[in-house]
């Protein structure tokens, strides 16, 4: 009711760069777990 | 070669931003055909801004984490300023100085409410309050340091009848009670929700009958001293100044970005930002820093994001059968409340991720220990939110409403009669400066957090990989900013 999906055109362009960091900060999470866990020294 | 924790991805994130927003910019007419362009005045449309800050934090935080290896404003210098004006300054006879104008404006301001005439725009309290107090002092504090400590007309007054009760029994009085330090900021965060409160819920009725009146002001005013005065009798005159005095801790809280300090009475210098590093350690300091920060959010969203769900709102509790005075009041309860905790729940869920490379420290102190590296969001969402109402309403404050304090038909200084020029500033320039305000607030507290990861981790790599998580945060913040500000100036 806040956000009407039928407003989308307005409020979407402004969650992309958030979901955007949050899924590359994701992703680098996921990967220095992965290094820690095998020991190694991945890369960026 | 890159090797620090994140910076690979993040430079992918942020090259899949630009090259997306380049795409957007070069399809003007796909771009307005899904109705995504902002004001025409702008050059760009209004989204493509928060992309752009996004980008902008990205970046900084590799150039910080590539960049900025020890730590710098942990455990700073202070250095006292000699010579004869910084000691003038912090003197007997300025401290008096203060204290009386403090007072004067005091009284002046309950005297107008209470004299002066109804229209809220025509009397010198309302606008000195929620203007040029509220607003203009957070503007000297950043500049000077917490000063309203000096001006405070409850601590001065308090310190006069103590020294005048303490003459005439002839002994020196202490307070019958030790303040709790576990209270900490508390009760100052209380008070401001209540002035919040009073600010936007209470005066935001929309309806003539209610809101905001010079006489609520000074109400509000003489229940506030007679609190502070019953306070600062049980705990003492400056232990309570400096814990549970909402307008000090508020104010304080920006000063600790300035580059002046007072110490044991002594004027001194610091590096800009330092003193925010250990501003934030009384227990209470946390929520008076989202407290800050979700009111102005509110502010921002009752005036567009949230406008049709706070009447859908209202229109339910009046069809339920409250007045409507009362149904705008419980729905601007409602929302306030849902803003200040949506607030927290961003800032937790980057205290939360935080965790994940350093399990042993609980979130309350992880909280505690970055709560500092938000004073300049809660600064950067009050310039970008009210930059233009203080050029506007100062205006009136320093014309009409100084010559006619009490909307009597008065000229006391031949300027009654001049108006406010709205054509001084344009909305153009307006939401330039909103967009540097949040941009530059947020690359600020990029800088406090990454400063307090190192001084915690040590080690530059799981600093930054701390520090990922803070970055979600204020790509967070300053889009969410972004977007209310874009929202109520539509």
């Amino acid at each position: 009711m806040g956000i009407p999906v039928a407003h989308a055109g307005h409020w979407l362009p402004y969650v992309i760069p958030g979901a955007i960091v949050l899924i590359a900060v994701l992703v680098a999470s996921i990967r220095e777990r992965r290094r820690e866990a095998g020991g190694g020294d991945a890369q960026d | 070669m890159i090797r620090r924790a994140g910076s690979g991805t993040l430079l992918i994130a942020a090259w899949a931003l630009l090259s997306a927003a380049v795409t957007a910019v070069m399809l003007p007419a796909a771009a307005s055909a899904h109705g995504l362009v902002g004001r025409s005045d702008l050059p760009l449309p209004d989204w493509l801004f928060a992309w752009g800050s996004s980008i902008v934090l990205i970046v900084s935080f590799v150039g910080l984490t590539l960049g900025w290896r020890s730590v710098r404003f942990e455990n700073y210098d202070w250095r006292a300023f000699g010579g004869a004006v910084a000691a003038a300054l912090t003197g007997r006879v300025a401290q008096i100085l203060a204290g009386a104008v403090g007072v004067v404006l005091l009284v002046f301001v309950v005297w107008t409410g209470i004299d002066g005439v109804d229209a809220p725009d025509r009397n010198f309290s309302v606008t000195f309050v929620f203007v040029t107090f509220w607003l203009g002092t957070v503007v000297l504090s950043v500049l000077f340091g917490n000063v309203f400590r000096a001006f405070n007309p409850w601590r001065a007054i308090a310190h006069v009848v103590a020294a005048a009760f303490s003459a005439i029994v002839g002994q020196k009085q202490t307070a019958p009670l030790s303040y709790p330090e576990r209270l900490g900021r508390w009760p100052a965060v209380a008070a401001l929700v209540g002035f919040i409160f009073l600010e936007l819920v209470w005066g935001q009725t929309g309806f003539a009958a209610s809101g905001v009146t010079p006489q609520t002001i000074a109400t509000a005013t003489v229940a506030y001293s007679l609190y502070t005065f019953v306070a600062m009798g049980l705990f003492g005159i400056d232990r309570w100044t400096d814990r549970g005095e909402a307008f000090t801790q508020y104010f304080g809280m920006f000063g600790s970005l300035a580059p002046f300090e007072v110490r044991e009475g002594r004027l001194g210098r610091r590096p800009v930002l330092a003193g925010t590093t250990t501003w934030a350690l009384p227990a209470g300091s946390l929520a008076l820093v989202l407290t800050a920060i979700g009111a102005t959010t509110f502010d921002g969203a009752q005036e567009g994001v949230l406008k049709d769900a706070i009447s859908s709102t209202f229109q339910t509790f009046s069809d339920a059968g409250l007045s409507p005075v009362t149904a705008l009041r419980v729905t601007n309860t409602l929302y306030l409340t849902g803003t200040l905790l949506a607030v927290a729940a961003i800032f937790w869920g980057g205290i939360y991720g935080m965790r994940i490379v350093d399990g042993k420290r609980s979130a309350l102190e992880l909280g505690r220990k970055f709560a500092h590296a938000f004073i300049p969001i809660a600064l950067a969402y009050l310039v970008a939110h009210y930059f233009s109402l203080v050029v506007y309403q100062e205006q009136a404050q320093f014309t009409f409403l100084l010559s006619d304090p009490f909307g009597d038909g008065s000229d006391w200084f031949g300027t009654a009669g001049s108006g406010i020029n709205y054509g001084l500033i344009g909305a153009t320039t307006i939401w330039y400066v909103q967009f540097g305000a949040i941009v530059v607030g947020h690359v600020i507290a990029l800088a406090l957090g990454h400063d307090r990861a190192l001084s915690l981790w040590k080690d530059p790599r799981t600093a930054a990989y701390s520090q990922v998580w803070m970055l979600v945060t204020m790509v967070f913040f300053s889009v969410l900013g972004l977007y209310l500000l874009s929202q109520a100036n539509g």
